[in-house]
């Protein structure tokens, strides 16, 4: 790091927090032939606009295009990847002006300014060619009722998002007759955001789109956008059901890029405590504005956005340069601030994220990302918008104090080398089709054998039938017919799996939304719900509205609930032998009850209090994975338990009152029940000393009980290994993000001492939290031996001496030294000869 | 494969339950004339004869003139003849209207002589929906003119819907029709509020279905499906009756319609309607007065349009002018008209210029841009465009 890195500021206040930097050298443009198969009209505007050749994957991509090749362009922001559905959809409407093609975004931003683009080549080649057009129109929520029929009617290009497809297109698809009997190409812009729950409803929507389009006699063809996967192809291939040529090779020209991993001071090294991430990440923001560098800030939540906006607007001398952009700006708006970031009216932009940005600013000189995003693709988009043709520019993440994030910056192997996640979807999760096959039955009949997107005709059967003998089919001969006065696509969100849902409410509006699986756990009675960087406090949960009312306070604590959770097995789909353990996945059926909560401070993370909780119980199905450490583990780890066994400090009473508790039951070991002879018995803790907020409440008698020296070690190695799964639950619970594209929320992780999803041994379970199941969990099965190796990992470079938040859990939760437990249990199950 | 039931019970739980066959159900024959108009009996016509004239409430059924106003405003030329009038209505499974929903009633009503005929058309099996359409579709012959209560919003893309699932030609796509519900709101709704057929029949004609005997819409499409399951025609009784008043009305309110109109004063008529409906027989000084009122009224926008090509045809230009620049700001065609009269009347190249770009740029931030409207622009502009330059070099 002793070269200076361009644009960062050289202070040494800031290069002593660079972890690590990657530079990459400027790259010159790769060019090809426009492809000669484009018809000659679309030549004409080309050379008009001065574009006599086009980047070798805009070449690529044309090409296979109109060589009938489904299409995913995966290359990098700003690298011309409109063009390369634009310029074959024109071409197919100057070859027959009667095609039609549909545009899917995921916000309207976007949508807006892709349909002025399309517009502006459309005139051009209606006036060159003389061939008038219908239109291009938007279809979506906002369309006036009036104006929709003439735009179904009459638009060639359609720009609509999926819920719109699905709620407002496909169930009234005879009037788009038209559309469907010429439709040529369906665009689907950044396809990797179609992930988890809305994803695997997303891939059900276009079965059902392919199927009424074959109805009307077309097949159309599809090309993609996407960022950067780990499984780019078969993501997409898996989404759409076709076989897609995926494109990546960037052949735009590139500036020199520099990027920096950079990491906040530690402020107390004991507990691991780094200074606040959106402070260096103002003082860096303030550093780019006042030398005139055009920036980008991306934080996480708005409430960040808005505070750091105005802690940059006190700061500087020209608070006008700044500008924290929302969502939901009007085009003209947005295209203002373009034209003004453009002119250099306005030097720094705050958002929230690369999607809702929906504007073209060029590229910039720099970016810098407040806090991980949550996947390495999206850290490497968001970077991505760095750089204009030909000029140097700086990507800057600043780590939060999160375990992924501390972990990120000290193996900057991930972001360098960019090993982006996997994405992952379920199309055919239980709940997810049921509800999907109703609204393909309501759009038109099912032969019986007929089948559905990748799905057999046995199966889809299965599903019918059961629609049947609950009512809602009619069956005449072999065809299954749609029987209910209801509209199904009505009462389906596409971002849930519509398994009973709770609303949460604050003040009269519905903020968010949760599964009533997680409603208990997430939003019970004085939880804390954490939304969009507010806190709220659950003041009601109302079980028979499916509400949930809660209050917006700052508060200095949150919350985590207690529950008892059984497992059912339903179907186990693999096993394997690995090292110390062995490892299944499977269909369970999880029953959950929460059971209490306790309050637990921000920072310091010491538990308040805890207090019980009269909550029903909750039953799911969903997909898990568990893995159970071997006998042979388990004695190991007990034996050098003998040895690792640190003696507490329990207070200057603790002799009365173990005479106390030793006289309570009859001197007699309450395990075995053999009298003391010569020597006193040991009076043991039931529930760990160290679980407790103080030692009044660790050592209530009913908390105490005598055990003979044996039973007392017995019950102390138990305590241990407990201890250390506890440990290496939490770890893990904290690492999974970071090979799966989710959200911590998505997925639990659980420990059981007798687990009967192990035959009685202890077990550590992951499961999915939607119900049916994404394929998270059992995502996981295959990537054991890394998970836990890469545990070994974080638990032996956390800074931290005893146990964090970071890696094993806040000391309070898992006693004292689980780190070092953690460590002893790894120890038997990863390998480290590899 | 998983047990799909176990795993989905929760979900499934609020779903109906399936009524059994019921073996002495009675069949439709038995309870209403008429006949089945296929072998496999999957297509039942009931008939009713009504000899007029008919008392209805305080009003009564009778054949009466079509006015040439109605027929100008439904877009026809010919004049029309009572006979032709085919009034229909659906029974349907569903108010969504959606790809998933049947018509599986349809009722027809027309004037014969000195009789009005009602034809029902029932749907005994979702499952041969073909032949139900082709059994109806014989009634929408080439002379007849439709005429419905909303139909133009509801029952007219619902059966043009089912034809198209089952793969035949729709037989009311191109034919002009009159929809009495649009027709009557023109005329009652400020002064009645609602105009759902019930409260019309209620209000105007003096008709109170007796609720022992009548339905509400809601109820129908579970009578259809559990009629599906037992096979018990009573259960369609009431259904049919339903579907006979509300044909019924429809020529009753027709005819109060035409009274409406042929009288001296009408009142509480929407403006721009009604202003349009002078200026098309004639009556220009009416029209013009009409639609001033209707500028400072809710239908500005219509009326300032109207009015202006009003003026315009009678060669007052000024005043066009001034309605035109007044619209200017959020109108294309006042902008397209202030363009024409720049580059025709006045010779004023530069300004039809900036009329006709401002256009563009409005047409542009539409949420629909229109094609059409946009090839057109470009020419204008190509056009005025050269006329400067030739303007130049002389």
């Amino acid at each position: 790091m002793d070269s200076i890195i361009r644009r960062f500021p050289p202070d040494e206040r800031f290069t002593k927090n660079i972890m690590a930097v990657q530079e990459i050298p400027a790259k010159v443009g790769e060019y090809c032939e426009i492809p000669s198969q484009l018809s000659d009209t679309i030549k004409d505007i080309l050379a008009d606009s001065n574009i006599n050749k086009l980047y070798s994957h805009q070449g690529e991509a044309i090409s296979q295009a109109l060589a009938g090749n489904h299409l995913a362009i995966a290359t990098g922001v700003a690298s011309g990847k409109s063009l390369c559905y634009q310029l074959p959809v024109l071409d197919s409407w100057l070859r027959d002006k009667e095609s039609r093609s549909m545009f899917l975004y995921p916000t309207k931003a976007l949508a807006q300014d892709q349909k002025r683009e399309l517009a502006d080549l459309l005139s051009r080649l209606m006036e060159i060619s003389g061939q008038s057009c219908g239109g291009i129109g938007i279809y979506d929520g906002d369309t006036p009722t009036s104006q929709r029929k003439m735009i179904s009617q009459r638009s060639n290009f359609i720009f609509t998002n999926p819920d719109m497809l699905h709620l407002g297109i496909m169930p009234h698809h005879t009037r788009w007759a038209k559309f469907f009997s010429n439709l040529r190409y369906v665009i689907i812009d950044e396809v990797h955001t179609y992930r988890g729950i809305f994803g695997s409803h997303f891939t059900n929507v276009i079965r059902r789109l392919k199927r009424i389009a074959a109805f009307y006699g077309s097949h159309p063809q599809f090309i993609c956008t996407s960022a950067t996967l780990a499984n780019t192809s078969k993501f997409i291939t898996k989404l759409i059901e076709e076989d897609v040529q995926v494109i990546d090779k960037d052949g735009s020209p590139q500036g020199r890029k520099s990027y920096v991993l950079y990491n906040p001071p530690l402020v107390n090294r004991e507990l691991a405590i780094r200074r606040s991430a959106m402070l260096e990440t103002i003082a860096l923001g303030e550093y780019f504005t006042e030398t005139d560098q055009q920036s980008i800030i991306f934080a996480h939540t708005r409430r960040m956005v808005e505070l750091i906006v105005s802690y940059l607007q006190r700061n500087l001398k020209n608070p006008d340069n700044v500008l924290g952009y929302r969502s939901g700006y009007l085009a003209k708006q947005r295209r203002e601030i373009e034209s003004e970031m453009k002119a250099g009216d306005i030097n720094t932009v705050v958002a929230t994220s690369a999607l809702e940005l929906g504007i073209d600013v060029g590229g910039l000189d720099v970016i810098v990302i407040n806090g991980y995003p949550g996947s390495i693709a999206s850290t490497l988009q968001q970077w991505g918008r760095a750089g204009r043709t030909g000029d140097d520019s700086l990507g800057i993440l600043v780590a939060g104090s999160d375990l992924i994030d501390q972990y990120l910056v000290k193996h900057p192997e991930y972001l360098f080398k960019g090993i982006p996640e996997q994405a992952l979807i379920n199309p055919d999760n239980p709940f997810i089709l049921l509800h999907q096959l109703e609204c393909a039955l309501f759009e038109k009949p099912f032969r019986s054998g007929e089948g559905f997107g990748a799905l057999n005709g046995a199966e889809t059967d299965q599903y019918l039938d059961l629609l049947q003998k609950y009512g809602k089919v009619h069956r005449s001969g072999d065809k299954y017919l749609w029987k209910s006065d209801t509209y199904p696509a009505s009462s389906i969100s596409l971002r849930t799996t519509g398994s009973g849902e709770y609303l949460l409410q604050c003040e009269g509006l519905v903020i968010g939304k949760v599964d009533e699986a997680s409603a208990y756990w997430m939003v019970h009675p004085q939880a804390v719900y954490i939304h969009n960087g507010q806190s709220y406090l659950v003041k009601e949960l109302d079980f028979e509205k499916h509400l949930a009312i809660l209050d917006n306070q700052p508060l200095d604590y949150y919350t985590q609930s207690i529950s008892r959770t059984d497992y059912e097995l339903l179907q186990e789909t693999g096993r394997d032998k690995e090292k110390g353990a062995d490892k299944y996945q499977g269909q369970v059926r999880v029953e959950r009850q929460v059971t209490g909560f306790k309050r637990i401070k921000w920072g310091s993370q010491e538990i308040l209090d805890q207090a019980p909780l009269d909550m029903p119980v909750t039953e799911m199905v969903t997909m898990a994975y568990w893995f159970s450490p071997t006998d042979e583990t388990i004695e190991k780890l007990k034996e050098s338990g003998n040895w690792n066994n640190t003696p507490n400090q329990y207070g200057a009473a603790w002799k009365k009152l173990s005479e106390k508790v030793r006289s309570r039951d009859g001197f007699a070991c309450q395990n075995c029940g053999i009298t003391e002879t010569d020597k006193a018995f040991h009076v043991h803790h039931k529930i760990p000393f160290k679980q407790f907020v103080n030692r009044y409440e660790a050592n209530r008698e009913s908390n105490l009980i005598t055990l003979c020296p044996t039973c007392h070690l017995l019950a102390e190695q138990e305590a241990y290994v407990q201890s250390s799964l506890a440990g290496l639950g939490w770890l893990l619970q904290n690492i999974a993000p970071l090979h799966l594209m989710c959200d911590r929320s998505d997925i639990r992780v659980d420990v059981q001492q007798q687990s009967n999803l192990a035959e009685g041994r202890p077990a550590v379970i992951f499961h999915d939290t939607v119900p049916g199941g994404i394929g998270l969990s059992t995502r996981i099965y295959s990537q054991h031996k890394k998970i836990l190796a890469q545990a070994l990992d974080i638990v032996n470079s956390c800074e931290c001496s005893a146990g964090c938040p970071a890696c094993t859990g806040p000391v309070a939760e898992s006693g004292e030294g689980a780190k070092a437990k953690v460590k002893e249990l790894l120890k038997y199950l990863v390998q480290t000869d590899v | 494969m998983f047990d799909l039931e176990k795993i989905l019970k929760d979900t499934l739980k609020d779903k109906r339950i399936n009524s059994i066959k019921d073996e002495d159900a009675r069949e439709l024959s038995e309870i209403l004339p008429g006949e089945y108009l296929n072998k496999s009996k999957t297509v039942y016509r009931a008939e009713f004869i009504y000899r007029l004239p008919l008392s209805y409430g305080t009003r009564e059924l009778s054949r009466f003139d079509i006015p040439e106003v109605i027929l100008s405003w439904a877009g026809m030329d010919n004049p029309v003849q009572i006979n032709n009038l085919l009034f229909y209505d659906t029974e349907t499974t569903g108010l969504s209207g959606g790809v998933g929903t049947w018509a599986f009633l349809t009722g027809i009503g027309r004037f014969e002589s000195d009789q009005f005929i009602v034809r029902q058309y029932f749907m005994l099996d979702p499952g041969s929906e073909d032949e139900y359409l082709s059994e109806l579709a014989k009634e929408f012959t080439e002379d007849i003119i439709p005429v419905s209560f909303n139909g133009r919003s509801y029952d007219s893309n619902l059966l043009n819907s089912r034809c198209i699932m089952n793969e035949m030609k729709p037989f009311l796509i191109n034919q002009k029709d009159i929809d009495l519900l649009y027709l009557a709101r023109r005329l009652w709704r400020k002064e009645l509020g609602r105009c759902n057929l019930g409260y019309l029949e209620e209000q105007l004609l003096g008709i109170a279905r007796d609720p022992a005997d009548d339905l509400p819409s809601e109820d129908i499409p579970e009578l259809y499906f559990e009629y599906l399951e037992t096979g018990n025609a009573e259960l369609m009784h009431k259904v049919f009756k339903h579907n006979v008043s509300d044909i019924l009305s429809m020529p009753v309110l027709f005819a109060l319609i035409v009274e409406v109109i042929n009288s001296e004063d009408p009142q509480s008529i929407d403006h721009s309607a009604l202003a349009r409906l002078y200026r098309d027989l004639g009556y220009e000084k009416e029209a013009e007065a009409c639609f001033k009122k209707g500028l400072t009224g809710n239908n500005t926008v219509i009326c300032r349009a109207q009015l202006s090509f009003l003026y315009k045809r009678q060669n007052r230009l000024p005043e066009a002018i001034a309605l035109w620049q007044a619209a200017a700001e959020s109108e294309i065609y006042a902008l397209i008209e202030l363009a024409k009269h720049a580059e025709h009347k006045v010779k004023d190249f530069q300004s039809a210029l900036n009329w006709t770009q401002q256009a563009m740029k409005l047409a542009y931030e539409n949420e629909f841009v229109d094609g059409r409207q946009i090839f057109e622009l470009q020419k204008r502009l190509n056009r005025i465009k050269q006329k400067i330059e030739r303007s130049i070099d002389n």
